[in-house]
């Protein structure tokens, strides 16, 4: 079939010499061709265009940005898209980088391929601008995924992140670029969230040195990054490059759960090797579903682990005694002087290193002037330049879990327990994403993110009944050291059975949201103190709420790699809009049995307005 | 879902306000020590070799830092070389100050050194970390122009 076209096209190409008036035929009989090869209804257009079905039951793109679309219908009607698209190609007075040829090659190369036709057959145009940024700035010849780890003190970001790296033929990544969509959020206003939720912001691709991304992600904002090599071949990221452009300066609402950093990825990757379907749909597009998806699909050949300046500094401290960890701080903090380091052996190269990098983080933080950094910098490097020549890294850093090793993101659980004496049996579900008590592997330590928990309970001889609602749950247990001073934080928000004056619980509202301190060590684990705000709302009090303030403290062991231990104790004081006292204990541990099942049992007891209850709990988490 | 979820973050960001998480510094400009900058992201490409040819006037094509205001090495006219020692001066310092490392990697190859002599020319670079490093308000195009001089010397 696309011989004959060829052959039509020639022939037809060979009257060109012949009046202008002949033109329009030609074009028409192009319009003609493309309509009976019913090019409109093949996957690449669809895929280029960002078709997706409707909910009206037609096609609708996904694009927002009216330039995208050559037809005033292009939105939702991929044959018109098309069409207007072939007479843009032949009819536009777009000059250069700003014709239709130039501003949307990915279409233009494969309509020329599915039509049999060459440039030649084309009106000439000069794409200088692109073809400068592809050969000479980018040239793109391999594709890597990156994924910075999650990172907690961003609401945008404890999902993690999920890039696309353009290798070139340079040997050092430094000189790659990558690929990031993202929201232009002009505002960082209370609405943020909200807008980012609804759509109200406009996500854009764009296109950095990949050095720069290094340095955001993991010089300050202290996140791990993982970069998977893709088995793409250099044609299929030509591909990708040409669809990317297609895409430059041009928007699409930005939908913080499905049509966000990951997602829209993903389009790119189809345009490289369009027989991956990725882009097929999912509610929820959680970065590191995005990583598994493409990992299953076989595109991946490989991955690297990039640590982040804290993930290094945490490193060399860790073959240093106490005092020669405290020279470091004591030099990086203008102190001491970087001459004084006595020993000669590795470990002044390490006290050295460790100073270098600390000197770094504080100036990143804020922590130090820049005229205090150049100096404290520039000194203890001139010291480091006279230790002797070690060829390679002294202390390599170990590569933890990658990310898509971890338990997948929804959980269901089955639990079955008694409280006060009364059996019961409890079904729970999560969509997303991690709680402390889940396996760890492949997830941040100390963090929780948890949205939408729904816990159903069954009393024996009563109803059926909701029992819990964690709308959002959000633990950060950062531990503080020599170093390094996070705070720690949580919230929780949501609906839970709570036990009022009489001993009858009653569905209600809670917000507690908590800041303080976290510190870890080999005997204790992960222990914490936090203080709390507790807003609680429902027929049980005397106003219809109360709220109260609160201290609470924990401890987080890990007794082994599939075995956790997590000891809270919690005591609450509400004084305005009713007048009582809580006091929470528990005990729980989890037992990893595969990297997507665990049980977990827990014992916990509390006591409100003077009504004490107990519970032990025994459950089955399934991770899928 | 969506609008639960979006209920939770009003609270989280409210939250969060309440107890001041700070953005951190995304450094500031210069040309020495300490310049890590972090350019305006506005535009679709930050390429960072720009082809120098002076279509950059076009705000919405902005590149990220560009090397005019910081001199020019007087050996090295390429540009790619030169935005690389801006944007990265302090992590080629400490690498030349260990002996290796990945922005170390990264300039030798800029400066076309073939891989088979790098070894010896970073030793010598280490070496020589003063003369290429004299005082901590050095300049990146003086820095490109002493590991020339330490190169051919």
């Amino acid at each position: 079939m696309g011989g004959a076209i060829s052959l039509f096209i020639g022939v037809l190409l060979l009257i060109p010499v012949t009046a202008k008036a002949d033109e329009p035929s030609k074009l028409s009989i192009i319009l003609k061709t493309a309509e009976d090869a019913q090019l409109s209804r093949e996957r690449y257009w669809s895929l280029l265009l960002h078709y997706k079905p409707s909910w009206s039951g037609g096609l609708r793109s996904l694009i927002d940005d009216p330039k995208f679309f050559l037809s005033p219908e292009g939105k939702e009607n991929p044959r018109a898209e098309l069409e207007a698209t072939i007479r843009a190609f032949f009819n536009s007075t777009g000059k250069g980088d700003e014709h239709p040829r130039c501003r949307f090659p990915a279409r233009y190369a494969w309509l020329k391929e599915r039509l049999d036709m060459a440039d030649a057959d084309f009106p000439a145009v000069d794409c200088k601008e692109f073809k400068n940024k592809r050969d000479g700035d980018v040239k793109p010849k391999a594709l890597v995924l990156v994924f910075p780890s999650a990172y907690m003190n961003n609401p945008s970001s404890m999902f993690g992140h999920t890039m696309l790296r353009i290798d070139s033929a340079y040997q050092s990544r430094l000189l790659s670029h990558v690929v990031n969509y993202g929201a232009d959020v002009d505002d960082s206003g209370i609405l943020y969230p909200f807008k980012g939720i609804f759509g109200y912001y406009k996500g854009y691709f764009k296109i950095f040195p990949y050095y720069e991304r290094i340095r955001e992600y993991g010089d300050i904002e202290q996140r791990d990054m993982w970069e998977y090599q893709l088995n793409l071949s250099e044609e299929e990221v030509q591909k990708m490059f040409l669809h990317l452009w297609e895409l430059k300066d041009i928007y699409s609402y930005y939908y913080f759960f499905d049509e966000n950093c990951s997602y829209n990825l993903l389009f790119l990757l189809e345009a490289a090797r369009p027989s991956q379907r990725l882009t097929d749909g999912s509610l929820w597009v959680i970065p590191v579903d995005t990583l598994r998806m493409v990992n299953n699909s076989g595109m991946t050949k490989g991955v690297t682990f990039r640590p982040a300046l804290s993930t290094r500094i945490s490193h060399i401290a860790s073959f240093l005694d106490r005092q020669s960890r405290r020279k470091a701080l004591e030099i990086a903090g203008g102190k001491s002087e970087p001459t004084l380091v006595e020993d000669n052996g590795q470990d002044r190269i390490r006290v050295l290193d460790l100073a270098a990098e600390i000197t770094q983080y504080q100036y990143n933080k804020g922590i130090q002037t820049k005229e205090e950094y150049q100096k404290r910098y520039l000194s203890i490097l001139t010291e480091r330049s006279k230790t002797p020549l070690v060829a390679e890294d002294l202390d390599k850093i170990p590569v933890p879990s990658p990310p898509e090793e971890g338990h997948f993101s929804g959980r269901f659980g089955l639990g079955m327990g008694i409280k006060n004496g009364t059996p019961f049996q409890e079904i729970r579900y999560r969509p997303s994403y991690h709680s402390l008590m889940d396996p760890d592997r492949g997830y941040v330590e100390g963090s929780q993110v948890v949205f939408a928990e729904t816990a159903v309970r069954y009393y024996s001889g009563g109803p059926v009944r909701l029992e819990r609602l964690n709308v959002i749950d959000i633990v950060s247990l950062a531990p503080r050291d020599d170093f390094f001073s996070p705070r720690s934080w949580k919230v929780n928000t949501g609906l839970l059975q709570k036990m009022g004056r009489s001993e009858e619980e009653r569905l209600t509202y809670q917000l507690n949201p908590g800041v303080g301190l976290a510190y870890k060590n080999t005997a204790f684990g992960l222990f914490y103190t936090l203080a709390e705000m507790n807003l609680l709302a429902g027929g049980l009090f005397r106003d219809n709420y109360a709220l109260g303030i609160g201290l609470q403290a924990g401890v987080l062991k890990k007794l082994t790699d599939t075995w956790n231990v997590y000891l809270t104790a919690e005591s609450t004081f509400f004084e305005i809009g009713d007048s009582f006292q809580e006091h929470r204990f528990s005990a729980v541990q989890s037992v990893t049995l595969s990297p997507n099942n665990n049980l977990a049992l827990s014992l916990s007891w509390q006591k409100t307005f003077n009504n004490e209850s107990t519970e032990t709990k025994c459950s089955w988490h399934y991770y899928f | 879902m969506k609008r639960i979820a979006m209920l939770s973050l009003f609270t989280l960001l409210f939250v969060a306000a309440g107890t001041g998480f700070a953005a951190d510094r995304y450094g500031s400009a210069g040309c020495g020590l300490g310049s890590m900058l972090l350019g305006d992201q506005s535009g679709f490409m930050q390429v960072f070799a720009a082809t120098t040819n002076g279509t950059f006037g076009n705000q919405t094509f902005g590149i990220t830092s560009g090397t005019s205001n910081c001199g020019k090495s007087v050996f090295a006219s390429n540009e790619r070389l030169n935005e690389f020692v801006k944007a990265n001066l302090d992590n080629i310092a400490r690498d030349v100050a260990v002996g290796h490392g990945e922005s170390l990697e990264t300039l030798s190859e800029l400066l076309e050194i073939s891989p088979d002599q790098r070894q010896a020319v970073h030793a010598r670079l280490k070496a020589n970390f003063t003369k290429i490093f004299p005082s901590e308000k050095v300049q990146m195009a003086e820095v490109i122009d002493n590991i020339i001089r330490v190169i051919n010397g």
